[in-house]
């Protein structure tokens, strides 16, 4: 036989096998046309030339197996009779790969964003050395080093190789050539900083450290995104000039797409040159560290060493670096990933609970298939297929099952990522870098393999167990596979319990969101419209020049048609925090090391466009707003943590740069998300000794949209300065449901894992009653024909499920108990899961049981027993 | 070449059918098995399919070779004929065949002798 004739039967087993069967088939049909010429009948004949030929199925099969590339045909067949099987029950094989693609599409879909964001390492040389230095807070939490604190850790630290600084700062008003003012995301970074990184430019050189001086630093670095997009991918980029915050900057160089720190969608960089004020004064705490660690240098060990420096600087500066005695090294991949990663975990491990539940499921239902079986493979015994023979038909089976899902699942995959990234926005951290890659395939084909190969295994082996005489004596009744019947229940317990953990979870996170939902504000979002105005940097060096624009622009907003009031903060609440003091008030005890009070400016009526209400005193007087006094409105936080029982109104206040009274108190608003509890805050009138901060919010009251005025109020912003940026035009409601988004989103998946675990428990439920039911038909039968109620039957049925799932329900309050105490505080303070969640799940579970037994209990109460009986 | 010296039995049926389409060019299978039948006087007791594995060996090995044709009946089936191959593998399997036969002999008369 010629290579190619061996490729073709390889190729296609149809071939030869079609040929042997009409070869055969004549030879037959010759020796049963020679008995009848001996007289033989018919039947007679054929039965003769059938003994005379021997065993066809043996012979066919040698003489198949004696072909080079037989193991690839002879797989081939086992995979086109697989096929045929499957296709006979098309029930069962929609059910398998339904439920298989489902699970393998869900897990492969939450992999891919755990892959890309958490076990991908950055794109980054020896990006395990590479950590962010911040400060421990007293009392936890961190803040960044001072400028003089960051120069210390650089001098007196033997643990670097390398190390730089950024800043917190990262809104850019930038106008490329002639075009309009917009804000981009950038980084202040020092030269440093990108050497320690170990990236390199794409295009040109990185920054130099003499443009880390004042003075020589209008110089940028774009990303490779910025350049093809925005600058059309100028080829004469280097050298091009572009107006970064108010000032004509030239690029120098272009950076690799895949580099996006310090933050994502980072699009400039620019040289950190601190202001002069921020560069000596070391209570302003704003410039994050990262460093390289030297070759072989543990964490632990840099954490030990720069706290000992921290140590000093805290004992050398007991006023700006009070309390501040450790360090905290954040590896840069943790650090730019934050709490994602816990949540993604999470999520994960509920994917994989309902990966082992369709496990349990499949290989339930391959086991009832074969129970149903058990003849055709006792029959197929007896023929002579050998042991080997029929496990690897079964593994045949279980691996085409899996394939056919893993397809489906792959489709089912990447509709769930489009769909995660929908879900989540542009919110994800390392956004750029979610895809497909090698680990996700081997994840995904390993799993899908290994469970087919443990439901073929375990069924081929069930089939071993019986006996075959056994089961070919017993015919379809086979008592032979109670064995299996009992893996089944256990199987069921077991999804049932994974049900309940998950089920319970869920319930606890909903109720979790729900109660965000409801969380009391403090304010009154209907009809609020928010916009972030950035004032380019350079030309709004000193105080005056950002309260006359304030002033100037909330006056000409107010003015717009529609508007019923419009005021300025340098902070939105909900949206952001973090811009606070630590704040010693005269006559009153010092508050300990980790008290600080959040610190906002206003113009115009802050409190009346945002419906905050003032509990006591009063609102700003005119002149107060103008800065002829010194003036501070508190919240009920500040007031009741700092006075107590005293009335803070008329007290004086040292604070820098606004020394004066508190003339009133304002209900509580939640500063940073709905979730977190609201913080001291103190609100002061905008004025030319303000703290400068270029960037701020300005909110409308109106009951026109964002599409009737944004456009109107733009103009008027223009209209004081066409410089100023203006964006993130939204409603406060919107603002308020950004803040929970997360939540809102780890919930519903939540939600809808656990809606899929109680679906496959209860169709596993279902398929093993059911099973049973058929099983005890005869035994039923009997029992109606002799008088049994078929109240009793029933209660037969129920009683038999009850163990099963009392059992399961039992593990999963196991599992609930293991879970609550074992989840880091990642679920938005849902610590514990209470008992009305764990009973929810209960009940839950309960009714899906109760749905899932009624076909079951209906049959086996309507058996027509005459009928039954009369069968055999 | 000697495949199947160690294997009596295949070589025994090899032997057969090459002796059988060398003596009556191309044959279908069962038109073999009438002939190996029909010659040994129905004293070879061989189930027809075994023919097959071997047929099909043999056609590998290129002692055989295969055409479709129909048969008297009017049937499909596969003709067999044998090669040069094949004539040359037949002469070599009748020697080993005779030396067998006289080794046998010449154990059982030794046998014989001494009892």
């Amino acid at each position: 036989m010629s290579l190619w004739s061996r490729l073709q039967n390889a190729v296609r087993p149809g071939r030869l096998d079609g040929e042997l069967t009409s070869e055969v088939e004549t030879h037959l049909a010759l020796l049963e046309a020679e008995e009848v010429k001996r007289g033989a009948s018919p039947e007679e004949a054929r039965r003769r030339a059938r003994r005379r030929f021997g065993n066809e199925a043996v012979y066919r099969e040698r003489a198949r197996e004696r072909d080079l590339l037989g193991w690839v045909e002879s797989t081939l067949r086992d995979a086109a009779f697989a096929a045929r099987q499957l296709r006979k029950a098309p029930g069962f094989t929609a059910t398998a790969v339904l439920l298989l693609a489902l699970e393998i599409g869900v897990n492969t879909a939450i992999f891919t964003l755990l892959n890309s964001i958490v076990l991908h390492p950055l794109p980054l040389e020896h990006a395990e050395r590479l950590v962010v230095l911040l400060e421990e807070m007293p009392g936890g939490g961190d803040s960044p080093p001072s400028w003089l604190d960051q120069r210390d850790f650089r001098e007196q630290n033997r643990v670097f190789e390398s190390v730089g600084a950024f800043s917190y700062a990262s809104t850019f008003v930038l106008r490329a050539g002639s075009g309009e003012t917009s804000r981009v995301r950038g980084g202040l970074v020092t030269p440093d900083y990108f050497t320690t990184l170990g990236v390199r430019p794409v295009v040109g050189r990185l920054f130099t450290a003499e443009e880390a001086q004042a003075g020589n630093d209008a110089v940028a670095l774009v990303h490779e995104d910025f350049w093809r997009e925005t600058l059309n991918g100028d080829p004469a980029v280097l050298g091009r000039e572009i107006e970064l915050n108010g000032r004509r900057s030239k690029i120098v160089g272009v950076l690799p797409r895949r580099f996006r720190f310090p933050w994502d969608q980072v699009a400039v960089w620019a040289p950190l040159v601190p202001a002069a004020e921020q560069a000596k004064d070391r209570g302003w705490h704003g410039f994050p560290m990262v460093g390289r660690l030297k070759a072989g240098v543990r964490l632990e060990q840099a954490e030990r060493e720069l706290s000992g420096v921290m140590k000093r600087l805290s004992a050398a500066y007991p006023e700006q670096d009070r309390d501040r005695t450790h360090v905290l090294l954040w590896p840069l991949q943790r650090w730019s990933v934050g709490q994602t990663r816990d949540r993604l975990v999470v999520l994960q491990g509920a994917a994989l609970a309902v990966f082992l539940m369709t496990c349990a499921n499949v290989g339930s239902l391959l086991l009832a298939r074969h129970s149903g079986r058990r003849r055709e493979f006792a029959l197929r015994a007896a023929l002579g297929a050998s042991t080997a023979r029929q496990i690897r038909q079964h593994l045949t089976e279980s691996l085409l099952l899996a394939g056919i899902g893993c397809a489906a699942g792959a489709v089912v995959a990447y509709g769930g990522v489009q769909f995660l990234l929908r879900l989540y926005g542009t919110s994800l951290p390392r956004e750029a870098e979610i895809g497909v890659d090698w680990r996700l395939v081997v994840y995904s084909a390993g799993a899908t393999l290994a469970g087919a190969v443990a439901f073929g295994l375990a069924t081929a082996l069930a089939g071993r167990a019986g006996g075959l005489e056994r089961a070919l004596r017993e015919g379809g009744h086979t008592a032979g596979s109670r064995k299996s019947a009992r893996t089944r229940k256990a199987l069921v317990a077991a999804q049932v319990a994974c049900a309940v953990t998950l089920v319970a979870g869920a319930v606890e996170l909903v109720r979790g969101f729900e109660r965000l939902t409801r969380v009391e504000s403090g304010l009154d979002m209907a009809h609020v419209l928010t916009m972030r105005v950035a004032l380019p940097d350079s030309q709004y060096g000193d105080g005056a020049g950002i309260s006359d624009f304030f002033e100037r622009a909330v006056s000409r907003v107010s003015a717009v048609a529609g508007v019923k009031s419009a005021a300025s903060i340098n902070l939105l609440p909900i949206q952001q925090s973090g811009f606070n003091g630590s704040l010693e008030v005269p006559g009153l005890p010092k508050p300990p090391s980790n008290y600080f009070v959040e610190l906002r400016w206003v113009k115009g009526d802050y409190f009346r466009t945002m419906g905050i209400p003032l509990v006591r005193g009063r609102n700003f007087l005119p002149e107060e707003m103008g800065g002829r006094r010194g003036a501070a409105i508190i919240n009920e936080t500040m007031a009741r943590t700092l006075w107590g029982e005293r009335d803070p109104i008329g007290w004086p206040l040292e604070t820098t740069p606004d020394p004066g009274r508190v003339v009133g108190v304002v209900r509580d608003v939640r500063q940073s998300g709905l979730e977190q509890a609201a913080r001291p805050e103190m609100y002061m009138p905008l004025t030319a000794e303000s703290f400068r901060q270029t960037e701020q919010s300005i909110v409308v009251r109106s009951p026109l949209g964002a599409a009737a005025l944004g456009a109107a109020i733009r103009r008027e912003i223009a209209g004081v300065d066409g410089q100023a940026a203006v964006y993130q035009v939204q409603p406060m409601e919107e603002v308020a449901a950004e803040s929970v988004r997360y939540a809102k989103i780890t919930a519903t998946l939540l939600a809808l894992f656990a809606g899929l675990a109680l679906l496959l428990a209860a169709f596993g439920l279902h398929g093993v009653m059911s099973y049973v039911v058929h099983e005890r038909m005869r035994e039923f039968a009997i029992r109606m024909a002799i008088g049994a109620q078929p109240g009793q039957l029933a209660g037969a049925i129920f009683g038999q499920s009850l163990k099963m799932v009392g059992v399961g329900v039992a593990l999963g309050l196991g599992g609930v108990w293991v879970v609550t105490r074992v989840l880091p505080d990642v679920l938005y303070g849902v610590h514990a899961v209470d008992a009305r969640s764990v009973g929810a799940a209960v009940a839950v579970l309960g009714a899906a049981a109760g749905v899932a037994l009624a076909a079951p209990a209906w049959r086996a109460t309507h058996i027509d027993a005459i009928e039954m009986l009369r069968e055999d | 070449m000697a495949k199947h010296a160690n294997d009596r039995l295949g070589g025994t049926l090899d032997l057969l059918i090459l002796n059988a389409v060398a003596r009556s060019g191309a044959m279908h299978g069962y038109a073999i098995a009438q002939a190996i039948r029909g010659w040994s006087d129905e004293m070879l007791e061989i189930e027809d399919g075994s023919l097959y594995p071997a047929l099909h060996r043999m056609t590998e090995e290129k002692w055989l070779k295969a055409e479709w044709g129909i048969t008297e009946t009017n049937r499909k089936a596969r003709f067999y004929a044998i090669t040069a191959a094949g004539r040359r593998q037949l002469e070599s399997e009748e020697r080993t065949w005779a030396q067998l036969i006289d080794a046998v002999g010449r154990v059982l008369r030794g046998a014989g002798a001494g009892g």
